[in-house]
């Protein structure tokens, strides 16, 4: 309820925008709401328009771990249903503050774990498309919760996404396309769980 | 600072007349383009859409198919003459909608009346200014007109092939603020920029 409402009154002021991206961030305690924050995402980084240009005309990308010589796409290159644990790709927090359009991931990555300075990474989940008609609104969202079991206490400064892109050199490719500051460092109690969605808008 | 800005580009040179070049926002990716961004993130098989005109029927796409070299995935790069996908452009005059499936008339690739020549999509590679975190790509296509009478375009569209079949959706449909006419032997160039600001 909370999600819409902001998309909502965000759409509202922003008639026929192409592509918005809102980020959700949420903190609970023992299933508790402590911590909610929203704010709009201004953070695709260059690698997103590397890959975009790999998808329109099938040119190989040189983005993939530096390869060369630069491999083909050889399946759907915007892979992010990343499982439990999997933290090299989907949504991904960290402990960094600075961000540049070059970046090829976090600042400063926090690891999947239960160790210290580490968090649990949840499953990759999805919402479906919600299509306005009558507003010629549309949005859909990723979702992923992190989950202190440390020990101590964790600091998430930024969030991203990385996706997942099969290439002709035989490998999988982890590749960054998001890069977020949050507005404000958030600090996870040990037992605290961290729930980052991102909300891709359209406005026709 | 938006997310994500798309730009239209639009070069028109008709004979014995200056060039005239036109820039405006795109606003209308359609609701295809966001059911196809969610089921690629989620890797579904089975992305049953409807096929932009002149395709015709729905089509199923799947996000977890491979290809031996070359993969289609939002995909643009139509060939000389092949106006069934990248950019088209159209004569239509009803303000795009969300639910848009297709360009509202298909100006058809040809060299007869009320036809143009498709020439072949080109994609430029990224730009990247690393000093103010702003960058761009772009993708284009040369319409001739070849045929002895003026053609007038009123609307543009981007239509991307999918997988192995492939499919071919509608992405992005715009009305251009002012109509473009071409006399014989003129021609236009349309340019889609995809913009970030980080």
């Amino acid at each position: 309820m909370q999600k819409s409402s902001y998309i909502r009154r965000k759409s509202n002021k922003m008639k026929g925008h192409t592509l918005k991206v809102y980020c959700l961030v949420e903190v609970k305690d023992k299933g508790k709401v402590i911590y909610s924050k929203q704010f709009e995402s201004h953070s695709f980084v260059g690698q997103w328009l590397q890959l975009l240009y790999g998808m329109f005309g099938q040119n190989r990308l040189s983005i993939l771990n530096n390869n060369f010589p630069a491999s083909a796409i050889i399946n759907n290159p915007l892979q992010m249903n990343a499982g439990s644990g999997n933290h090299n790709y989907g949504i991904q927090v960290g402990s960094g503050t600075t961000k540049s359009i070059n970046d090829t991931g976090m600042d400063s990555f926090i690891f999947n774990g239960n160790s210290a300075g580490q968090l649990a990474y949840g499953a990759m989940t999805f919402t479906s498309p919600t299509i306005n008609t009558s507003t010629n609104q549309g949005n859909f969202s990723v979702t992923r919760s992190f989950t202190n079991n440390s020990g101590g206490s964790v600091t998430v400064s930024e969030i991203g996404i990385g996706i997942l892109i099969y290439a002709s050199d035989g490998n999988l490719h982890d590749t960054f396309i998001i890069h977020d500051i949050l507005p404000s460092p958030i600090t996870l109690a040990n037992g605290h769980v961290l729930t980052v969605t991102y909300i891709f808008s359209i406005q026709t | 600072m938006d997310s994500f800005k798309i730009f239209v580009i639009v070069k028109v040179k008709n004979p014995k007349q200056r060039t005239k070049v036109y820039r405006f926002k795109s606003r209308s990716f359609v609701g295809n383009f966001l059911n196809i961004l969610f089921n690629s993130f989620q890797e579904n098989n089975g992305i049953n859409l409807p096929q932009a005109y002149p395709s015709s029927g729905s089509c199923i796409a799947s996000a977890n198919e491979n290809a031996t070299s070359y993969y289609p995935w939002i995909t643009v790069n139509a060939g000389n003459g092949d106006d069934s996908y990248g950019i088209q452009v159209g004569s239509g005059t009803t303000p795009p909608t969300i639910s848009d499936i297709t360009i509202e008339s298909l100006i058809r690739n040809g060299n007869s009346a009320g036809q143009l020549a498709y020439g072949a999509m080109t994609t430029i590679p990224p730009v990247i200014n690393s000093s103010n975190n702003t960058g761009y790509t772009q993708i284009q296509r040369v319409f001739i007109n070849q045929s002895s009478a003026s053609i007038t375009i009123t609307e543009v569209a981007v239509v991307a092939s999918f997988g192995g079949t492939p499919c071919k959706y509608l992405i992005i449909h715009d009305l251009l603020p002012t109509p473009v006419t071409l006399q014989p032997n003129g021609s236009v160039t349309i340019t889609y920029q995809f913009n970030i600001a980080t």
